[in-house]
């Protein structure tokens, strides 16, 4: 092995090598081509985006401080009129509840389920590939097609799971039609829905975990589940808060398996935020203002949220 | 020859977003028409319109059925991409108003006269001097009841009051099963048309009562007739005479419900399902005072301002044709009856249920022949509007709260009510009546 001596630089030359450091050090022209071309390449997709969710984005905050229904030329400018009614809108306040109890059950339980399916479908064998296809079937059927089956399974009085609770004694079975049942069928439908997704995004994170990490724990003595808590889980750890963030935003804003199944009753115990925007925003008079005064409600929430996890992730992967 | 076949690719799909002319359909004028009537009435309303496209070369009827229907007008309106021709809701022209297209000159340019509509309905489509709307379809609300169940429970009258339907509902209750649930009332708890059509035969008056001139005023307080409605109806849930279940339709088509409330889209299904079922009039709280009540929505052939002169021409066409071609032939859209001698609108009333506003079909013998129609039509003096009064502002909010109000007493009301529960219940409510009187009205 070739040793070098080590460099010893006096102080002049030390502070002339901070000097040039500290300058702002100007790409080469080949450089800066090379920087314009990556801005061309991903222009279209910023022009797509600036057109389609930046300029509608600053819109709505615009709409959200008119008071009008259809008709943009009837709008009256209300300011923050929309927003302090929505505070003090009994009905949009119950559905932040109900929003934020259907994410505190729905995500936790979809992570789980994601996580052990997971582990228990990491390697590439025959019938591990096709039970990850069969669980992902869900995943790609159309979620207003997911709520109107499960409406009909779930049918008080023709539907079959409907019919087995009443063979095990439950005669008085009527899951959707109950305030206190109605949320966590949602939920259970929703989990059925997306469980999915999580479990490849995992089994993916898992399969990337260089096998020599558990070859070492096996050598340390560690068992299988020993060997999930203290390798598998630090290592997918990215990847897990990643899901976790989309599963909480994904879950505040659901919206079409609750339409299609419950409507948002019986009695609003399944109206989350985005039904009673939706339900604000095109039934009634169409109340456009004020429902876009909620929906950012929506989107500050989901906004602190984000940023969050974001920290949680940084420190995490530090 | 990559860059050949992207450029090709490019331009078919630039081709394929190239939007379609007004005379799309080999010269005529399209008229595109969109609607919600997606239930059972809904093949018979689309064979109608195949049938007048089919009989004519100058138009095309391009109809889009959907439940959608609001979401879509909503968004197409204000960018002038709404259809042309739409059925709406009279008590929605307020929330579209500014994009509905005055149809005034409707009667220059057709057979059609204003004299051979029935004024009570067609005063409600005008909007000042404007007419905005030609009466489609009356959808009063009927009692429709099983007659094998009635049959069975041995219950030989109709009720007329709602003391009767809780006595027919309990004896039918009787009946049931383990194998097959029979409930002897159908009541949804979800829908407010139907819930209003009984309520409001309470003698409830509207949800708001007064005017723009005197002041309006919520009118949930103090109600006597509110409160007995209400009630009467927790009881029907309570005694388990009643469903907790949104699909109550399904059921009377099963034969699993005694009698229930519901406007004349419910008929095709239970034609298909072969029940045995009949249609009469709603009771009343006193009984005797049912031709006073035909409690039910007006919905109206109207136009957008989407629609060209050339398009509205040819939307006036078709709805000439409406009231003055002939209807199907026997299919099974049509439960294999011929209804070619008579015109749509009098096929679509007849075959349906749904009373009619125009006066030639209404005095037509095939109309007359119907008993069940000529039981349902109502004095010149009855109640036909819901919640409130015609053309106020707060119409869709009232029914709103109303929904609300009705589904929250069912899940939450306390068992065996009294008057002062029903006023502890109210009191929020009304409370929200009365800031929609203030936000409309100030």
């Amino acid at each position: 092995m070739i040793r070098y001596p080590p460099v010893v630089l006096n102080q002049q030359e030390v502070d002339s090598v901070t000097a040039v450091n500290r300058k702002k050090v100007r790409p080469k022209s080949f450089e800066r081509k090379l920087e314009r071309t990556a801005y061309l390449f991903i222009m279209p997709a910023a022009i797509l985006l600036i057109i389609f969710c930046i300029v509608p984005m600053l819109g709505s905050f615009f709409v959200s401080t008119q008071k009008m229904g259809v008709d943009l030329s009837k709008a009256e400018f209300v300011g923050l009129d929309n927003y302090t009614k929505a505070l003090s809108d009994r009905r949009f306040l119950q559905s932040v509840g109900i929003s934020l109890k259907y994410t505190a059950v729905e995500v936790p339980l979809q992570m789980i389920i994601g996580l052990i399916l997971s582990a228990l479908l990491a390697k590439n064998t025959v019938l591990n590939k096709l039970f990850r296809s069969i669980y992902f079937l869900p995943v790609v059927a159309s979620a207003v097609t997911v709520g109107v089956t499960w409406q009909l399974v779930l049918h008080s009085n023709i539907g079959i799971f409907t019919y087995w609770l009443k063979l095990l004694g439950m005669k008085d079975a009527n899951l959707l039609n109950n305030t206190s049942t109605a949320l966590y069928v949602v939920v259970f439908v929703a989990i059925w829905k997306t469980f999915g997704i999580s479990a490849i995004i995992l089994v993916s994170a898992i399969q990337n975990i260089s096998d020599s990490l558990f070859e070492a724990a096996a050598m340390d003595g560690a068992g299988k589940i020993r060997q999930f808590f203290s390798v598998t889980l630090p290592s997918i750890m990215p990847s897990f808060w990643f899901l976790l963030m989309t599963r909480i935003i994904g879950s505040l804003q659901m919206f079409d398996i609750v339409y299609t199944m419950t409507g948002g009753g019986p009695s609003r115990s399944t109206t989350t935020m985005v039904v009673y925007i939706y339900d604000q925003a095109f039934n009634s008079m169409n109340k456009t203002g004020y429902s876009t005064a909620m929906s950012e409600f929506l989107f500050v929430g989901i906004m602190a949220i984000t940023i969050v996890m974001y920290i949680i992730m940084d420190r995490t992967s530090d | 020859m990559k860059k050949f076949l992207a450029v090709m690719l490019a331009l078919t799909m630039l081709v394929g977003l190239t939007a379609v002319g007004a005379s799309a359909e080999g010269g005529k004028t399209t008229v595109v028409f969109w609607n919600s009537w997606t239930g059972g009435d809904g093949e018979a309303l689309q064979a109608l319109v195949t049938k007048f496209n089919e009989s004519q070369d100058e138009v095309f009827v391009d109809m889009t059925r959907t439940t959608s229907f609001g979401d879509m007008l909503q968004t197409a309106l204000p960018t002038k991409e709404a259809a042309d021709l739409i059925l709406l809701n009279i008590n929605d022209y307020n929330r579209y108003d500014g994009y509905l297209r005055p149809i005034t000159d409707i009667f220059e340019n057709t057979s059609l006269k204003a004299e051979d509509f029935s004024n009570a309905y067609l005063s409600m489509a005008y909007k000042g001097e404007e007419l905005y709307g030609i009466p489609f379809q009356i959808s009063t609300y009927m009692m429709y009841y099983n007659k094998d169940l009635f049959a069975a429970a041995g219950i030989e009258e109709l009720p007329k009051t709602f003391a009767d339907w809780t006595a027919a509902a309990e004896k039918i209750s009787a009946l049931s099963t383990a194998d097959k649930p029979i409930y002897g009332s159908g009541l949804f708890y979800c829908y407010n048309g139907q819930n209003q059509s009984v309520i409001q035969r309470f003698g409830t008056d509207y949800l708001i009562v007064g005017d723009e001139e005197n002041g309006f005023k919520a009118n949930l307080l103090d109600n006597q007739a509110l409160a007995d409605a209400l009630i009467w109806m927790k009881n029907l849930y309570d005694a388990g005479y009643n469903p907790k279940e949104r699909d109550i339709d399904s059921m009377m088509a099963a034969g699993q419900i005694g009698v229930m409330t519901n406007g004349g889209w419910l008929k095709g299904s239970l034609d298909a399902s072969g029940v045995n079922y009949g249609i009469a009039k709603l009771p009343t709280a006193k009984g005797d005072d049912l031709d006073n009540w035909a409690l039910g929505d007006l919905n109206c052939f109207m136009m957008t301002t989407s629609a060209t002169d050339e398009t509205a021409k040819a939307a006036y066409k078709f709805i000439d044709w409406w009231f003055t071609g002939s209807g199907l032939e026997a299919q099974e859209v049509t439960q294999n009856v011929d209804y070619s001698g008579m015109t749509p609108n009098a096929e679509w009333s007849i075959s349906m249920c749904y009373l009619n506003a125009y006066l030639p079909t209404v005095n037509s013998p095939e109309y007359q022949a119907e008993k069940v129609l000529v039981d349902l039509t109502p004095s010149e003096t009855a109640q036909v509007q819901m919640f409130t009064a015609p053309g106020t502002l707060f119409f869709s909010d009232a029914a709103s709260v109303q929904a609300d109000m009705v589904e929250n007493w069912v899940f939450n009301g306390p068992v065996n009510p009294t008057y002062d529960d029903v006023q502890d219940f109210l009191q929020n409510y009304q409370a929200d009546l009365e800031d929609y009187i203030a936000e409309y009205y100030n």
